[in-house]
C-alpha cells in the first residue's frame, strides 16, 4: 500500500485560493478581483518562505497568470490581469515559475560543518574515486570527481556528509527538467509529459499547470452550457452523496453529467479482446493505454515500446463520444485528477477542456454551493456501474478488470508510479521484452494510480 | 511550546462543509486520526458551520477544539495548535 501523502500543503492551499478567486471574479462578473487577488492573498498570508512581500506578490501574480490559462512569464508586469482574454493560450503546459524556484543544488554530496576533521578519515577510504581531500577545517568533496555513490556519507561516524537534492529533477520520469548553471529549473516542453510529479515534489510549489478552469466557468454562465465527464477517482473527493454531487454540478451550470467509468467498461472489454489476440500470436507483453502521462512518455522517450501499448482508446474517449452524440454543440469538460489528460484531449479531440477536482472544488466554493445541503435524490446518478469500472482509479485496477473478463487469464504485472528508475526499467523491457515476464503490464504514472493524481484534493487509498 | 499530555481529553469538531473540504479538511481528519493513536482525542464531523463566509479574513478549514474555533488550519502544525489551546484552557482555570 502506498503511503498516503498530505495534499493540504501550504502550496496547495495557495493554488486552491487562487482558483477560487478566479472563479469568484467570473461568477460575480468582476474582473477587478483578478488584479486584487495577489494583494489580497499576500495581505492574509503568514508565509515566511520568500524574502519580502514584494517577492511574494510577484510570485502570486505569476501563479494567478498560470491559473488564468497563460504561461506565467508571458504577461508583462505592467499588464492588468483583468484585461487578459478568457481564452488563454489553449495549449496545455507545466511551467516552473522562475521567481518561485529555489534553484536547489543539483543532486550531490556535501560535507557539512559537522565534520570533525578526524584522524581515521573513513570517508576518504570508502571513496572509490579519491574525490575527498582535507584542509585544516575538514573534508572537502571534489564535485568533478564525485559520482554521488554516497559511500562517504555512510562511512562518516558523525553523519557529517549529507546528500543535497533537487526534488523536481529526481521526480521527473521524463528527464524534462534542466538547469543552466545555478539558475532556476526549467521544464523543456518538448520532453515534458505533463504528469505533474514535479509539482507534487517541489516544496516551493514552483511548478504550476496552465489551467483551463476560467474557460469552463465562463461557459457555465453562458447560453450553451458544457457537459461534465467525471473520472472514477473524483467520487468521494468532496463531501455529500453522489446524488448531491450531481445536484452540485447542475447548480454550477453543467447541462449533463457522464461517468467516465462507463467508458472504462468499454475500454476494458476491448482491451481484454486485444490482449487475447496478442497472447494468441505470442507477441510478448502488452501494456495498458489509459494513463496519458505513460503513453506520452512512450511517445517521447521510449518509442520502442510504442507497439506494445494497447491500441484501445482510453475511457475518456468512449465517454466523450457518447456525450458528443447526445449533446451536439456543447463543450465537453473532463473533470479528473490528472494534468496529462489535457494532452490526451488535444491529441484525440475527445474533451474540449480538462480541469481537476481541485479546480472543481474551488468553483463550488466560489459559487457558494454547499453540497451536503442539496437534494439527495432524483439528480440522475446511475448506480448500475460495476465496481471494477470505478476501480480504474486505483493502481492495479485496470489489470484486475482485464484479467477478470479475459477468457484465458493473463499473467499481470503493475508499475505503480513512474520516476527516473521505473522509466529506465521500461526502457530495458522495450529492448528485452522477455525480462518483463508478463502478458499484461499496467502502467500508472502516479504511485497509487489516478486516486493519487496531481489534481486530487486528498489521496483516497480506499481504506 | 508545551507538549500534549496523553491523558487529557480533547474534544475536536471538524467542519465538513464544502469549503473546508476543498481547503484541506480530509487531510486534517487523517492527521487527527493519527494523533488519536497517541492522545485521547474525540473527533466528530459537523455540518457546515458557516463561519468561513462571515468575513473574508476568516478562512477554511475550520475546526473547533474544546469549544473554540480555529481558522485556516493545516495538518502541519496541528499538534502544536492543540497543545497551545490546552495550555490556554489551563491558564484560564487557574
Amino acid at each position: 500500500m502506498s503511503l498516503r501523502r498530505n495534499r493540504s500543503t501550504r502550496g496547495a492551499k495557495i493554488r486552491r485560493e487562487i482558483y477560487q478567486g478566479i472563479a469568484e471574479s467570473e461568477i460575480r462578473n468582476d474582473p477587478s478581483l483578478l488584479d486584487r487577488l495577489p494583494y489580497d492573498m499576500d495581505a492574509r498570508s503568514s508565509d515566511t518562505a520568500r524574502c519580502c512581500s514584494h517577492h511574494r506578490k510577484a510570485v502570486l501574480r505569476r501563479r494567478v497568470v498560470a491559473a488564468m490559462g497563460y504561461r506565467p512569464s508571458s504577461v508583462e508586469e505592467f499588464q492588468p490581469l483583468s484585461g487578459l482574454p478568457v481564452e488563454g493560450t489553449g495549449k496545455p503546459a507545466m511551467v516552473i515559475i522562475p521567481e518561485a524556484c529555489n534553484s536547489c543544488p543539483s543532486s550531490s554530496y556535501v560535507v557539512t560543518n559537522a565534520c570533525q576533521n578526524c584522524v581515521d578519515r573513513s570517508c576518504s577510504h570508502q571513496c572509490p574515486r579519491d574525490a575527498i581531500t582535507f584542509t585544516n577545517s575538514g573534508a572537502v568533496i571534489d564535485g568533478e570527481l564525485c559520482i554521488n555513490c554516497g559511500k562517504c556519507a555512510k562511512a562518516c561516524s558523525f553523519s557529517a556528509i549529507i546528500p543535497r537534492k533537487s526534488p523536481c529533477l529526481d521526480a521527473c520520469p521524463a528527464g524534462a527538467i534542466h538547469r543552466e548553471g545555478d539558475g532556476p529549473a526549467v521544464i523543456h516542453e518538448e520532453k515534458c509529459i505533463q504528469c505533474g510529479q514535479c509539482m507534487l515534489s517541489c516544496p516551493f510549489a514552483a511548478p504550476v499547470p496552465v489551467s483551463q478552469m476560467r474557460n469552463v466557468v465562463r461557459e457555465l454562465g453562458g447560453e450553451n452550457r458544457p457537459v461534465a465527464l467525471i473520472a472514477p477517482s473524483v467520487h468521494g473527493q468532496l463531501p455529500g452523496t453522489r446524488e448531491q454531487f450531481y445536484a452540485g454540478l447542475g447548480r454550477l451550470g453543467f447541462a449533463a453529467v457522464y461517468e467516465v467509468a462507463e467508458g472504462a467498461v468499454t475500454t476494458a472489454e476491448h482491451e481484454a479482446r486485444e490482449l487475447g489476440e496478442h497472447m494468441k500470436e505470442a507477441k510478448g507483453f502488452m501494456t495498458s493505454s489509459c494513463c496519458p502521462a505513460y503513453t506520452e512518455l512512450v511517445r517521447i522517450a521510449i518509442p520502442a515500446l510504442g507497439a506494445r501499448v494497447s491500441s484501445t482508446p482510453p475511457p475518456m474517449f468512449y465517454s466523450a463520444r457518447e456525450a458528443a452524440v447526445k449533446h451536439p454543440g456543447h463543450s465537453l469538460v473532463f473533470i479528473g485528477p490528472c494534468f496529462a489528460k489535457k494532452l490526451e484531449a488535444v491529441r484525440d479531440g475527445s474533451a474540449d477542456y480538462v480541469i481537476t477536482v481541485e479546480e472543481l472544488g474551488a468553483m463550488l466554493v466560489a459559487a457558494e454551493i454547499e453540497l451536503s445541503d442539496l437534494p439527495d435524490n432524483g439528480c440522475g446518478y446511475d448506480s448500475s456501474l460495476p465496481d471494477w469500472a470505478m476501480g480504474f482509479a486505483r493502481a492495479g485496477g485496470v489489470a484486475a478488470a482485464i484479467a477478470g473478463i479475459s477468457s484465458r487469464p493473463p499473467r499481470i504485472r503493475n508499475i505503480k508510479g513512474l520516476d527516473k528508475k521505473q522509466s529506465n526499467l521500461l526502457k530495458a523491457w522495450s529492448k528485452k521484452p522477455e525480462l518483463a515476464d508478463t502478458d499484461f503490464l499496467e502502467v500508472m504514472c502516479c504511485p497509487g494510480g489516478c486516486a493519487s493524481g496531481p489534481g486530487v484534493l486528498w489521496e483516497n487509498s480506499g481504506e | 511550546m508545551k507538549e500534549l499530555q496523553r491523558n487529557e481529553n480533547i474534544e475536536i469538531e471538524l467542519c465538513m462543509g464544502t469549503a473546508c473540504h476543498v481547503h484541506g479538511a480530509a487531510d486534517l481528519l487523517h492527521r487527527l486520526e493519527m494523533l488519536g493513536n497517541t492522545y485521547s482525542i474525540n473527533v466528530s464531523g459537523t455540518p457546515c458551520l458557516g463561519s468561513c463566509r462571515e468575513s473574508g479574513a476568516l478562512r477554511p478549514p475550520v475546526i473547533r477544539i474544546n469549544d473554540r474555533l480555529h481558522f485556516g488550519v493545516l495538518p502541519d502544525g496541528l499538534e502544536k495548535l492543540i497543545a497551545a489551546v490546552l495550555e490556554d484552557d489551563k491558564e484560564a482555570q487557574r
